[in-house]
C-alpha cells in the first residue's frame, strides 16, 4: 500500500476542499487506509496541494488532421535552426514539442502537468483505425474519442427520407461501437457536407443546398439519438459559423435545437462573438453566459486563445476555408473525406495588438469567469486551435489571479484594454473550482465514474503540486502524477511511460442496422465500407497493448 | 511506448471473403472472393496483383535467416544483426517497405541507434511532402471522386501503371458515375477507357511545369499573350465543373517534381474560390504512406528524418538514400522490402542487414549481409496500411500461416538486444 500524506486535497466530487487529508493507494486505486496500517511506500505531501488526475475532454491528439498540421509545418519541430533534443538524461524517445507536438511528446508533456487522461474530439468515421492508432502512440495518459457524425451521407440521406428515430438511435449506436469512441461530436452542422456542394455559409434554419436538411433539425435529431443510446457523454456541438462576428445568433439557436436535451457546446469562444462597435465584431460573452446560466441541460468547455504561433486543425473545411487568408504563415491544408467529413488545417499566429485577436482571449476570459456552474464548464484550449495545451499552467493562473490578468490585459490592442468588461470582473477562481474545471466536471461530464475523483475506489491517478510560487508554475510541475498507482512524473520529469488505457462506449443497436447502410453506401464507398467495425481485439494492437476501459450503455426507449 | 504491437488476430472465415490486396495503395478488397488463393484466383483482374503475388510464390519452401550467406537460426541472425548495428556510427534504415507495427518498430531502433529513416520511394515521396510543407494542399478521397467528381484530370500520369485498377476504383463508366469527362495533361490515356465518360488529351508543351504554369493562368483569368487552345479549353472546364480532381502520380514526376505538384495544388486553391476542386495523389505502395504518417505522429517528423535523443533532423533533400550512398555518409544500412522480393537494396559495399521475403534470399545470398526472412503484410501476416489518398487505413488479413515473423518483431529483437548491451 501506498500513502500520500499530509497534503491539501482539492476533491470537489467528494467534497474536500483544501482539508489536509492522506491518500491510500494499492493495486492501482484509491483505498479506505487505515494510518496504523503500515505502508509500504510513502509520497510526504505536505505543503502540497493533492488534485486527481487532469482530464482533458477536448484536445486534438491523434488522427489525420493532427498529422496532417505536423507534415505542414516542419519548422515548429526545431529550435531556430537546430534539432530540439531530449534535454539531459531521460526515458523518453525522441518527440518535437512545439504547438503540434508528436504523440510522444504529448503524452510527455501532459503527464507533467499532472494530466492523466486525454479525448480527441474530432475522430472521422473514415479516420478511425488512424486516430487509435496515433492515440494508441501517445503514451502515460487515458485517452478516447468522439465519433464525428451530422455530415456523412449516409447520416444526411437518413434524416432527408425521413429515418425514424429508432433508426438514426441504432446508427448512431453502430457508429459508435464500429469506431471505438466514447461520444459523438458533431461539426458545423451539415456545413462540411455543403461545403462539397459549394456552399459557403451555412446558418442554423438554412438548408443544405443538395440535403436540404437544416442544422437545426441535425442538431436535434441527433442530440435526440445519442440520449437515446444510452451515450454519458452528450452531443459534443462544434455549432455553426465558427469564428464568424455575429455568431451568438447561431450558438444560441443551436441551444434551443437542442429542445432541452442535453448538449455540451464546445470552444464557445470561437462562437461568442456579436458584430457591434466601430470594427463590427464584439464580446457576446453575456449573452453566452446567460444561456448557459439559464439551461442547465448546456455543458461547454471554452477553447481560451494565447497569444504566439499555433496551428488549427479542424474538421470544419467551410469555414477553414474561409480562414486560410488569415493564416499565419500562409499555407493550409484541406480535404473532402469519404462522403463522410473533412478537415482543414490553418496555421495561425494569434497577436496582442490585433484587436480581434485581443478580443478573442478576454472574450474567452469572460467566458469561464460569468459562468456560475463550474460544472458545466471545463477548461480547454481546444489544442492546438486556440493554443497548444502547454500553456493550461498559465490559463489557470489568469483564471485565479485578478491582478496577473489585469496586468495581461494591458499589454494588448488598447481599445480592447480600455474597453473590454473583463476589466471590472472581479472574480478569481478558487482551488476547488480549477479541480471542477480540469478534473471533476470532465470526468462527470463523460460518465467516468472512476476518475476525475480521490474517493475510495477511484482510480489512483493523482497529482501532487508543490504549493509555492504562483498558481502557473506550481501547475507546471507536479513533485508527484501516478497513473493507476504508478509513479510517471517526478519533479516535473516523466520517470515511466507506460501504455495508456482506451475509454469506449459499448452500445446496444439493432444489429439490421449494419446491412443496411452497407446496401445503401455500397455505390459510394467500393471497397472499405465506413463502417467495418473496429473490433476489440484490433483495437488493443492499435493501442499497444493498451487496457480496455470500456463504459456499458443501455439503449433508451424512443 | 512500452510493448510491442500485438498483430491484430486472423479470423480466417471472415477473413477469406474479403481479401484486401497489399500490393498498391488503392488497397483494393474485392479481387477475390470467398475460399480462393489469391495467388490462383484466375479471376484477379489485376496485373499488379497476380504479378506480386508470383514473385512471393518464388520462395523457397524452408526459409533460413542467412549471415554472410551461411543459413543461420533466427537468434543467432539477430545476434549478428544487433552487433553489426552497434557498430555503425551512422546507420540508415532504408527501403522501409512494411505496415505500422513495422514502422513503429523502426521508430525504436531508429531511435535507439541515431538512425536516419528513409523510403525506398522517398525521392517521390517527397514531391507531394514539400509542396505541401511549403504551401499546402486540398485533397479528396477515392469515395468523394466516385461519388462527386464531374471532371478528373490525370496530370503527367495515365493512372493505371502503377494503380491498374484506378478508374475502376473511382466507378469510371460504371452505372451512377458523375463523371462527365477525363482528360490526359502530358500523358497518354491507357487501353480500354469506356466509350462513357468524354476521354480528352491534352498533349501539351512537353514542360509539364509550364503547361501548368499557364493553366494556372488561364483559370484565374489573368490576360496572357499566345496561349494553347487545349489548355483554355481545359480551364474552361475546370472552371465549369461544380467538383474537379486534378490526379497525379509521385512515381512519374521527373526531379524537382514537387514543383509540379505546388502547380497543381495552386491551380485548385485557385478553383476553390468560385467552384470545387481537389487533387489526389497516386501513390505510398510499398508501406510508403504507411511508414510516413507513422514517423510523422511519434516524432512530429516525417521521413527522411534522423532520430536521436539529440535532436530530430529533417532533411528532405540531404537524406535521400541514393545521396548518403554517394558521399559515404553512412556506415551501415538496414534495407527493408516486405511487399516485393525483387526490390533488393542498392548496390554499395556497406555493410547490410536485409529483412525481405524468403523469395529474396537467392539474390542477396552472394552479399555480406544478415538476411532475415519476414512476413508480407496481406498475404502472411495481418496488419494495417495507409491508402494512396490519406485518411483511410485498411486493415490487411493473413491468408495463411508460413510461420513467417513480422518485420516489427524482428525489429524488436533487434532493439532489444541493443538496449540490453548497452
Amino acid at each position: 500500500m501506498m500513502r500520500i500524506h499530509g497534503g491539501k486535497v482539492f476533491d470537489p466530487a467528494n467534497g474536500v476542499d483544501g482539508q489536509v487529508r492522506d491518500i491510500f493507494v494499492r493495486d492501482g486505486h484509491i483505498v479506505a487506509g487505515d494510518p496504523r496500517e503500515p505502508a509500504d511506500e510513502h509520497i510526504d505531501a505536505s505543503g502540497c496541494i493533492v488534485m486527481a488526475g487532469g482530464i482533458d475532454l477536448h484536445s486534438h491528439i491523434g488522427g489525420g488532421k493532427v498529422n496532417l498540421a505536423r507534415m505542414l509545418m516542419p519548422e515548429l519541430q526545431r529550435s531556430g535552426f537546430e534539432p530540439m533534443g531530449v534535454a539531459g538524461p531521460s526515458i523518453e524517445l525522441p518527440s518535437c514539442g512545439g504547438c503540434a507536438p508528436g504523440t510522444l511528446a504529448t503524452g510527455y508533456r501532459y503527464a507533467e502537468m499532472g494530466y492523466t487522461a486525454v479525448f480527441e474530439p474530432a475522430m472521422l468515421a473514415s479516420n478511425a483505425r488512424h486516430a487509435h492508432l496515433e492515440m494508441g502512440d501517445v503514451p502515460i495518459v487515458d485517452h478516447g474519442a468522439y465519433v464525428m457524425l451530422g455530415n456523412e451521407e449516409t447520416f444526411l440521406r437518413m434524416l432527408t427520407s425521413g429515418a425514424p428515430p429508432e433508426q438514426l438511435r441504432d446508427y448512431v449506436g453502430l457508429m459508435v461501437q464500429a469506431t471505438k469512441a466514447l461520444g459523438v461530436k458533431v461539426v458545423n452542422p451539415g456545413g462540411i457536407s455543403a461545403f462539397k456542394f459549394n456552399q459557403r455559409k451555412l446558418d442554423v434554419d438554412e438548408p443544405h443546398v443538395h440535403w436540404q436538411v437544416t442544422p437545426r433539425r441535425i442538431v436535434g435529431a441527433l442530440a435526440r439519438a445519442v440520449h437515446e443510446s444510452g451515450l454519458a457523454h452528450p452531443l459534443h456541438i462544434h455549432a455553426s459559423n465558427l469564428g464568424v462576428a455575429g455568431n451568438i445568433e447561431s450558438t444560441l439557436a443551436t441551444i434551443s435545437a437542442l429542445e432541452g436535451l442535453r448538449g455540451h457546446l464546445t470552444h464557445v469562444q470561437f462562437h461568442c462573438y456579436g458584430n457591434d462597435g466601430p470594427k463590427k465584431f464584439s464580446s457576446a460573452a453575456l449573452r453566452l453566459a446567460e444561456a448557459v446560466n439559464a439551461n442547465p441541460n448546456v455543458s461547454i468547455d471554452v477553447g481560451q486563445i494565447m497569444f504566439g504561433q499555433t496551428v488549427t486543425a479542424s474538421g470544419d473545411t467551410m469555414r477553414q476555408h474561409a480562414n486560410a487568408d488569415l493564416g499565419s504563415p500562409r499555407k493550409w491544408v484541406g480535404a473532402d473525406i469519404q462522403c463522410d467529413a473533412g478537415c482543414g488545417v490553418v496555421p495561425f499566429r494569434y497577436r496582442e495588438q490585433s484587436y480581434v485577436n485581443a478580443l478573442q482571449w478576454a472574450i474567452g476570459l469572460e467566458i469561464f469567469l460569468l459562468v456560475r456552474d463550474p460544472w458545466r464548464v471545463v477548461l480547454t484550449t481546444d489544442h492546438p486551435n486556440g493554443a497548444p495545451f502547454t500553456s493550461y499552467p498559465h490559463l489557470i493562473r489568469l483564471l485565479m489571479d485578478k491582478p496577473f490578468r489585469d496586468e495581461q490585459l494591458a499589454r494588448l490592442h488598447p481599445e480592447v484594454a480600455a474597453q473590454s468588461a473583463l476589466r471590472d470582473i472581479r472574480r478569481e477562481l478558487t482551488l476547488g473550482e480549477i479541480a471542477i474545471l480540469t478534473r471533476a466536471a470532465p470526468a462527470r461530464l463523460l460518465g467516468l465514474t472512476d476518475r476525475g475523483h480521490l474517493g475510495v475506489g477511484a482510480a489512483a491517478d493523482i497529482a501532487v503540486y508543490q504549493a509555492q510560487g504562483d498558481a502557473e508554475s506550481q501547475f507546471s510541475r507536479p513533485a508527484w502524477v501516478l497513473k493507476d498507482g504508478v509513479a510517471v512524473v517526478r519533479d516535473g520529469r516523466v520517470i515511466a511511460a507506460p501504455a495508456g488505457g482506451i475509454h469506449f462506449a459499448r452500445t446496444q443497436f439493432d444489429a439490421g442496422i449494419a446491412q443496411a447502410l452497407d446496401e445503401a453506401d455500397g455505390d459510394y464507398m467500393r471497397g472499405h465500407l465506413r463502417a467495418a467495425a473496429i473490433g476489440e481485439d484490433e483495437l488493443c494492437a492499435c493501442c499497444n497493448g493498451a487496457r480496455l476501459l470500456p463504459w456499458a450503455c443501455t439503449a433508451q426507449g424512443v | 511506448m512500452s510493448a510491442a504491437a500485438r498483430p491484430s488476430p486472423i479470423d480466417a472465415q471472415s477473413v477469406r471473403a474479403h481479401w484486401t490486396c497489399p500490393f498498391c495503395a488503392l488497397l483494393c478488397d474485392d479481387l477475390a472472393t470467398a475460399h480462393s488463393d489469391p495467388a490462383a484466383a484466375s479471376s484477379n483482374p489485376c496485373p499488379r496483383s497476380k504479378a506480386s503475388l508470383s514473385r512471393l510464390a518464388a520462395a523457397p519452401a524452408a526459409a533460413p535467416a542467412l549471415i554472410d550467406g551461411q543459413s543461420a537460426p533466427l537468434d543467432a541472425a539477430l545476434d549478428a544483426a544487433a552487433q553489426r548495428l552497434a557498430s555503425w556510427s551512422q546507420p540508415l534504415l532504408a527501403g522501409l517497405a512494411t505496415d505500422i507495427a513495422g514502422a513503429r518498430a523502426v521508430f525504436r531502433l531508429a531511435a535507439r541507434t541515431g538512425a536516419i529513416c528513409d523510403h525506398m520511394d522517398g525521392a517521390g515521396l517527397m514531391h507531394g511532402l514539400r509542396a505541401l510543407q511549403d504551401r499546402g494542399q486540398f485533397i479528396a478521397t477515392l469515395a468523394e471522386l466516385r461519388s462527386r467528381a464531374e471532371l478528373v484530370v490525370c496530370i503527367g500520369t495515365s493512372a493505371v501503371e502503377r494503380f491498374p485498377l484506378f478508374f475502376r476504383r473511382i466507378g469510371i463508366g460504371q452505372p451512377g458515375s458523375p463523371c462527365q469527362r477525363v482528360v490526359f495533361l502530358g500523358s497518354v490515356p491507357p487501353a480500354g477507357m469506356p466509350a462513357n465518360p468524354v476521354v480528352d488529351v491534352v498533349p501539351g508543351s512537353g514542360d509539364l511545369c509550364a503547361d501548368l504554369q499557364q493553366l494556372n493562368a488561364l483559370a484565374a483569368q489573368q490576360w496572357l499573350g499566345q496561349t494553347d487552345a487545349a489548355l483554355r479549353q481545359l480551364a474552361e472546364h475546370l472552371r465549369e465543373a461544380r467538383y474537379a480532381v486534378l490526379v497525379w502520380e509521385a512515381a512519374a514526376l521527373p526531379a524537382e517534381g514537387a514543383l509540379i505538384v505546388e502547380a497543381i495544388n495552386r491551380l485548385v486553391g485557385t478553383l476553390n474560390r468560385s467552384t470545387r476542386a481537389a487533387t489526389l495523389g497516386l501513390g505510398g505502395s510499398d508501406g510508403g504512406h504507411s511508414v510516413n504518417q507513422t514517423l510523422t505522429w511519434l516524432s512530429g517528423l516525417p521521413l527522411r528524418t534522423r532520430v536521436a535523443h539529440d535532436g530530430l533532423q529533417h532533411e528532405p533533400h540531404r537524406f535521400d538514400t541514393t545521396r548518403l550512398l554517394a558521399q559515404g555518409a553512412i556506415d551501415g544500412m538496414v534495407w527493408i522490402s516486405s511487399f516485393d522480393p525483387q526490390r533488393t537494396p542498392p548496390p554499395s559495399a556497406l555493410p547490410l542487414v536485409v529483412l525481405a521475403p524468403p523469395a529474396m534470399a537467392p539474390l542477396v545470398r552472394a552479399q555480406a549481409c544478415v538476411f532475415i526472412p519476414v512476413a508480407t503484410p496481406g498475404l502472411n501476416a495481418a496488419g494495417h496500411l495507409f491508402r494512396t489518398d490519406g485518411p483511410v487505413v485498411v486493415p490487411v488479413f493473413a491468408m495463411r500461416d508460413d510461420a513467417l515473423n513480422g518485420v516489427a518483431k524482428v525489429l524488436d529483437g533487434i532493439t532489444r538486444r541493443l538496449e540490453r548491451s548497452a
